[in-house]
C-alpha cells in the first residue's frame, strides 16, 4: 500500500476518485458505462498528445508540436484519401509524417545542441504551415473507401477504434517503461544526461527515438482527430501541446525529467474529460470556465506534490 | 564502434600515453605529456589545480579527444570517441561527483547503458540479485531499490565502484573519489582499492590530501602546467620533494611587510562575532583590516564558499553578527553589502558571476551603474570610460569594450568579474577561487592585482583550493573542515604542509 502512495499518479487517481464520487451523488446516473465509453472515446485525441508529451518530458525535453502536427496528420490523410490512397495506407503515412517531424526535431536538438523549446516552436510552425499550404480549409472526407472507417466501434464495448489503440499504446509504453531498454536510457537522459552517458548510453540514438515517437504519438492523435470527425483541419488541434503537458503534468509528470508516469498521463487525460462533463452538467456555459478550473486545477497539483516530496525528503 | 580491436586480455597490459595535448580556448590544458599506466599499480597524479589532472581523466574516459598523441591500451593505439569505446577498452572512470542518476533506483543505475533481456522483458530479479552480490562483495549492504538520491555520497560512490567492476574493466580511473568522505569512508574506500591491486587491476587516483597519495600509492606522476614534470615510485619521493616538484620554485614573498602594516592600523573593517548558517558554517569569529589579505583554505566541500557568501550577505545567518566599520548590520543582503563597499567574484564564474551574451562593457559597469547615473539615466559614455580604463588597467584582451564576454578566454572573463567588483572601488573585496580554471599566466595578473589592492588599502579575503597561492598571498590564513574553522595561522605558521594536514583533519 505504501509503493502505491508513493507512485507519482497516487494523486491523480485520488483526486480523479474524488471527482467521480462528488458527481455521482450530486447526479442521478452520472456513474455508469456510458460514461466511461465517452470519456475514452473524447479522450483518444489529446491521449496520444499527453502520452507523447510525457515521453518527450521524461527524458528531459519538451515538445511544443504536437497540436499542429496533429492537424498536419489529418490533413495529410484526408488529402491522401481524396487522392486515392485507402484509408490504411494514409493512416500509415500521417504517421510517417508525425514520426519524421519528432526525429528531426530530436537530431537538431541533439547534433547541434540547440534548446527544445525553440526547436520544437520552428516544427510547429512547419507543421502547421504546410498543413494549411495543403488546405487552408476544412477537407471533409467522402471518398466511398472511407464509409466502414467513418466512427467504427468496436465489439468491446463499443468504443472507437481510436479509443481502443490509445489503450493499447498506453498500455506498450507502460511496458517499455519497465521493460524496454531505450525506455530506460531515455529516462537515465532525462536524469542525468552526463553520468548516462558516462554508463555507455548512446545518447544521440536515444535522444532521436524519443522525439520521433513524440512524433508519431502526435500522427496518431490527428489519425484519432480523422476518424472522430472524418476530416482533416488544418486549424486542428491549436494549443493543444499545452493541454497535453498540463493533462502529463497532472498525471504526476515532474518536468526537470528522469521518471515517467504512463498511467498519470491516461489519468490526467482521463480527468480533464470527467471535469469537463461535470461543467456540462453543471451547466456552465462556454469553454472559458472549462479554462479557468484546468488553470487552477494544474497549480493545485503542481503546489500538492511539492507539499508531498517536501514531507518525503525530510 | 569503429575502435578496433579493444579487449585487454594479456595480465601484464598497460595504458601508454603518448605525447598527448589537449588545449581548451585559451587554455593550454595538456602538452606533449608521455604517462605509463601499468596494472597491478595504484598510480596517482599529483598538481595543483589547473595542472591538467582532470583533462587526463577526461581522454583516458573517452569524454574527449586529444588534439594530438596518442593513447595506447595493451600494444593498440585507440581512439576513444566516447565514454563507450573507453568501456570496451577496459577503461572504466568515476567521474568527480557525478556518480548515478539521481531518479534512478541502485539496481537501474547499476545496469543501466547494459540491462539484462529475457526474452521482451527485462529481468530485473536477476539485476537484482546479481547488483546486490556485487555491491555486498564492497562490504555494503544495500536495499537496491533505493533511490540514487537517497544515498550518501560514500554509498553513491560504492554503488559506481562495484559497477565499473562489474564492467570487467582492467583500469580504473578515480578523479577525488575522497573530496566528500569522511576518514572511516577514506580508510573503507583504500582497503577496497588494496584488494583490486592484488587483482591486477590498474587504478589511477587523484586526490589533493597528501597523505592520501602516500598512503596508497605505488607511483606518482606531478603534473605541472599540462606538463608531467616526472613519475616517481611513491617510496623514492618525500612529501616536501613532492610539494616542491607540484609548485616548481618559489619566488620571494612581501607579506611580513604587508602584514606588520595591517595590524597597525586602527580598528577592523569587518568584524564577525559567532556568525553561522546551519547545516553550512558552524559560528566563527573574523577581523578584517583594511590592506589585509587573509586566506581561507579547505577541501572541496569545507565550507569555503558558504563562509564567502555568508560575509557578503548572499545567504542569510542563522546566528551570530556582522559588524562594518563598528556598526551592526541587521537585514543583510547583497544589495546592502555593495552599499557598504564589500565587493564579492563567486566561485562559479560561469553560473554566478558573469553575463555570457552582455558586452565587456555592459559586464563591467553593471554595479558601478548606480553610483553614475545621473537623475536615474546611464551615461554610456561614462561606462565606456570605466570599461576603457580597466581593460587597460587589467590587460584585459578584448577586441572592444562592445565584445560579448561569453567570447573571452577563462582568464579575461575572471578579469572581468574583478573589474566589476573593482568599479564600485569596494574596501573589502571576497574573491571566492579568482584563479580557477585560467592559465598560468592570468593567474600570475590575478594574483599580482590582489597584491596591489592590500598596497592600496582594500582588505581581501582570498579562497583558493591551490593552497600555494593562499599562502603566497595571505597574511593571515583560516583553515576550514566540515564547515568549521579549525585554525588561525599567520607568521612562522603558514607552511604549507601544516595547512593541507588540517585540511584533511590531522591533529597538529
Amino acid at each position: 500500500m505504501r509503493h502505491v502512495a508513493r507512485e507519482p499518479w497516487f494523486v491523480t487517481a485520488v483526486a480523479l476518485a474524488a471527482l467521480l464520487g462528488a458527481a455521482g451523488l450530486r447526479y442521478d446516473g452520472f456513474l455508469g458505462a456510458s460514461l466511461l465509453v465517452n470519456l475514452l472515446d473524447d479522450g483518444a485525441m489529446l491521449g496520444f498528445a499527453a502520452l507523447g508529451a510525457m515521453l518527450v518530458i521524461s527524458s528531459g525535453g519538451i515538445d511544443l508540436s504536437p497540436g499542429a502536427v496533429m492537424a498536419l496528420s489529418s490533413v495529410v490523410i484526408a488529402a491522401a484519401i481524396g487522392a486515392g490512397l485507402p484509408p490504411l495506407a494514409a493512416f500509415a503515412l500521417a504517421c510517417a509524417c508525425g514520426t519524421g517531424l519528432g526525429a528531426l526535431s530530436g537530431a537538431l536538438i541533439d547534433v547541434l545542441a540547440l534548446p527544445p523549446f525553440i526547436v520544437t516552436l520552428a516544427v510547429m510552425f512547419l507543421a502547421r504551415g504546410a498543413a494549411l499550404a495543403i488546405h487552408v480549409e476544412s477537407l471533409p472526407i467522402q471518398a466511398p473507401a472511407w464509409q466502414p472507417w467513418s466512427r467504427v466501434e468496436l465489439p468491446v464495448l463499443g468504443l472507437d477504434l481510436a479509443a481502443v489503440i490509445w489503450l493499447l499504446a498506453t498500455g506498450a509504453v507502460l511496458f517499455a517503461s519497465r521493460h524496454a531498454r531505450w525506455m530506460r536510457h531515455a529516462l537515465a537522459l532525462g536524469g542525468d544526461q552526463r553520468t548516462a552517458a558516462y554508463f555507455g548510453v548512446p545518447v544521440r540514438r536515444t535522444r532521436v527515438a524519443v522525439y520521433a515517437l513524440g512524433g508519431l504519438c502526435s500522427g496518431a492523435a490527428g489519425v484519432a482527430y480523422t476518424l472522430y470527425s472524418s476530416k482533416g483541419d488544418s486549424t486542428a488541434g491549436v494549443g493543444m501541446e499545452l493541454d497535453a503537458i498540463a493533462a502529463a503534468v497532472i498525471g504526476g509528470t515532474a518536468l526537470r525529467g528522469g521518471s515517467a508516469s504512463v498511467a498519470g498521463a491516461f489519468l490526467g487525460v482521463v480527468l480533464l474529460g470527467v471535469l469537463q462533463t461535470i461543467l456540462v452538467y453543471e451547466g456552465v456555459p462556454g469553454a472559458g470556465w472549462t479554462r479557468v478550473v484546468l488553470g487552477a486545477l494544474l497549480l493545485a497539483f503542481v503546489v500538492v506534490r511539492r507539499a508531498l516530496e517536501a514531507r518525503a525528503s525530510r | 564502434m569503429d575502435a578496433g580491436p579493444a579487449a585487454v586480455t594479456s595480465p601484464d597490459a598497460r595504458i601508454e600515453l603518448r605525447r598527448v595535448s589537449k588545449s581548451y580556448p585559451g587554455v593550454r590544458a595538456l602538452e606533449g605529456v608521455d604517462l605509463e599506466l601499468r596494472s597491478g599499480e595504484v598510480h596517482a597524479l599529483a598538481g595543483t589545480n589547473g595542472a591538467g589532472k582532470s583533462t587526463l581523466v577526461r581522454l583516458l574516459g573517452g569524454v574527449e579527444r586529444p588534439d594530438s598523441g596518442q593513447i595506447v591500451v595493451g600494444g593498440h593505439a585507440l581512439e576513444l570517441a566516447s565514454p563507450i569505446d573507453a568501456l570496451r577498452a577496459g577503461i572504466a572512470v568515476l567521474h568527480q561527483e557525478t556518480h548515478l542518476v539521481p531518479e534512478f533506483t541502485v539496481v537501474e543505475n547499476f545496469f543501466l547503458g547494459r540491462e539484462l533481456r529475457r526474452g521482451l522483458r527485462l529481468d530485473w530479479g536477476a539485476m537484482r540479485v546479481h547488483a546486490r552480490a556485487r555491491i555486498a562483495e564492497l562490504g555494503l549492504a544495500l536495499d537496491v531499490e533505493r533511490r540514487a538520491l537517497s544515498l550518501s555520497a560514500a554509498e553513491a560512490q560504492l554503488v559506481g565502484l562495484a559497477r565499473a567492476l562489474d564492467l570487467q574493466a582492467r583500469f580504473l580511473v578515480l578523479d577525488e573519489p575522497t573530496s566528500s568522505l569522511d576518514r572511516g569512508e577514506v580508510e573503507r574506500l583504500f582497503g577496497i582499492l588494496r584488494t583490486l591491486r592484488e587483482r591486477g587491476l590498474g587504478l589511477v587516483f587523484i586526490a589533493h590530501a597528501l597523505e592520501q597519495i602516500f598512503a596508497i600509492a605505488d607511483r606518482i606522476t606531478v603534473l605541472r602546467d599540462g606538463r608531467c614534470v616526472g613519475s616517481h615510485r611513491a617510496r623514492e619521493l618525500t612529501p616536501r620533494a613532492l610539494v616542491a616538484s607540484m609548485l616548481g620554485r618559489e619566488e620571494p614573498d612581501p607579506r611580513a611587510a604587508r602584514h606588520a602594516a595591517a595590524r597597525g592600523t586602527q580598528r577592523p573593517f569587518l568584524v564577525a562575532r559567532g556568525l553561522a548558517r546551519q547545516g553550512a558554517v558552524a559560528p566563527f569569529d573574523l577581523e578584517l583590516r583594511a590592506g589585509e589579505v587573509v586566506g581561507l583554505a579547505g577541501l572541496l566541500g569545507s565550507g569555503r564558499s558558504e563562509l564567502a557568501r555568508l560575509l557578503f550577505g548572499a545567504d542569510p545567518a542563522d546566528s551570530g553578527e556582522c559588524a562594518i566599520d563598528g556598526r551592526v548590520v541587521r537585514q543583510r543582503s547583497p544589495r546592502t553589502s555593495l552599499a557598504q563597499g564589500l565587493g564579492f567574484c563567486p566561485e562559479d564564474r560561469k553560473q554566478d558571476g558573469i553575463f555570457a551574451t552582455l558586452t565587456v562593457r555592459e559586464n563591467i559597469a553593471l554595479l558601478a551603474q548606480r553610483r553614475m547615473s545621473r537623475v536615474g539615466l546611464l551615461d554610456p559614455r561614462a561606462h565606456e570610460r570605466l570599461a576603457q580604463r580597466f581593460v587597460s588597467e587589467l590587460r584585459i584582451a578584448a577586441a572592444h569594450t562592445g565584445q560579448a564576454l561569453g567570447t573571452l578566454s577563462g582568464g579575461n572573463q575572471q578579469k572581468v568579474l574583478l573589474a566589476r567588483a573593482l568599479a564600485c572601488e569596494p574596501r573589502l573585496l571576497v574573491l571566492d577561487e579568482p584563479t580557477r580554471g585560467i592559465d598560468v599566466g592570468a593567474k600570475v595578473e590575478v594574483e599580482r592585482l590582489v597584491e596591489e589592492l592590500a598596497q592600496r588599502g582594500t582588505a581581501v579575503l582570498f579562497i583558493s583550493s591551490a593552497i600555494e597561492e593562499v599562502l603566497r598571498r595571505a597574511s593571515r590564513v583560516l583553515v576550514l573542515r566540515e564547515g568549521r574553522v579549525v585554525a588561525e595561522l599567520q607568521g612562522a605558521e603558514l607552511e604549507l604542509e601544516r595547512v593541507m594536514t588540517l585540511m584533511a583533519g590531522e591533529s597538529v
